[in-house]
């Protein structure tokens, strides 16, 4: 009987519980984390695009080196062919 | 459909949100996500940091979000996942401490069992934290289901939106919730008498 009684004592213990109030200075926290947020994208954005534009123009330059190379391994083949008129 | 919670969600949806914007839907809305909180974690610091943590998403993604529910579910939703995910966090660093050097941090795990919540009335503090003590060890279902109910007094549709379920399975949930805090209070009431007497 003991028993029952406390177990519904503690059951009943949550009634009438009032409703708790953040600390006030709580929305400030929130609104400077949420603009260091974003000041901190920001910053990450620019050394994204910096870091895809050099990648870009780097791939441009090796593209442009190696199409000259082939162009002229090219040009040696032909003109050792034609001079000895030979061909295997 | 219509939504069991009715907010003025369009409102707030439609709208890229300002400074002011944003402070009125955190009025609105602070001391729910707070005591909710609170109510899970049982540690004002824990509680508080949740807190912040669900305004930054819903400052980052209001604007993104399709009114599939009201907005109030949607709070709820964002809270509930953020504190499961706290303590789900704290379990690992809790796994940790077994292997590792034990440090401040195992203290403020080991506090949550002498929370005394701050809402609850005074001649009823005792008895509460024997309360809070045993729904910690709920299953996250029941315990979400048992909190919304009993301490945020939700109805059981309101909590099935809420939860994603249907209405008859939250009746079981809050049930059985109920069912074995009973069982665990009373094999509790051997100690508590041994400590009295």
């Amino acid at each position: 009987m003991k028993a029952n009684n406390w177990t519904i004592e503690i059951m009943e213990s949550a009634n009438g519980m009032v409703k708790v109030l953040p600390n006030k200075l709580l929305f400030d926290k929130i609104q400077n984390k949420i603009n260091l947020e974003n000041k901190v994208s920001n910053k990450w954005i620019f050394v994204a695009a910096a870091t895809f534009a050099l990648l870009i123009s780097i791939n441009i330059k090796l593209l442009k080196s190696n199409l000259a190379k082939t162009n002229t391994q090219t040009e040696t083949v032909i003109s050792t062919i034609s001079n000895t008129n030979q061909l295997y | 459909m219509k939504h069991l919670i009715n907010d003025k969600f369009s409102y707030y949806c439609n709208m890229a949100l300002d400074n002011k914007d944003f402070e009125k839907l955190y009025n609105q809305y602070s001391i729910l996500v707070y005591n909710l909180a609170l109510n899970y974690l049982q540690n004002i610091e824990d509680a508080e940091e949740i807190t912040q943590d669900v305004f930054i998403q819903i400052y980052n993604s209001l604007g993104k979000f399709q009114e599939k529910s009201s907005l109030k579910t949607w709070i709820y939703r964002i809270t509930i996942n953020k504190c499961l995910d706290f303590i789900k966090h704290k379990n690992s660093k809790k796994r940790f401490f077994i292997f590792g050097k034990k440090s401040q941090n195992e203290l403020e795990i080991l506090n949550v069992t002498n929370f005394e919540h701050p809402g609850v009335l005074l001649e009823n503090k005792e008895k509460a934290k024997v309360l809070f003590e045993i729904i910690n060890q709920l299953s996250e279902n029941q315990k979400t289901a048992f909190l919304l109910s009993k301490v945020d007094g939700l109805s059981n549709p309101e909590i099935a939106e809420i939860m994603n379920l249907s209405i008859s399975s939250v009746e079981s949930l809050v049930f059985r919730a109920k069912s074995t805090l009973k069982e665990k209070i009373s094999n509790k009431f051997e100690e508590h008498r041994k400590n009295n007497y």
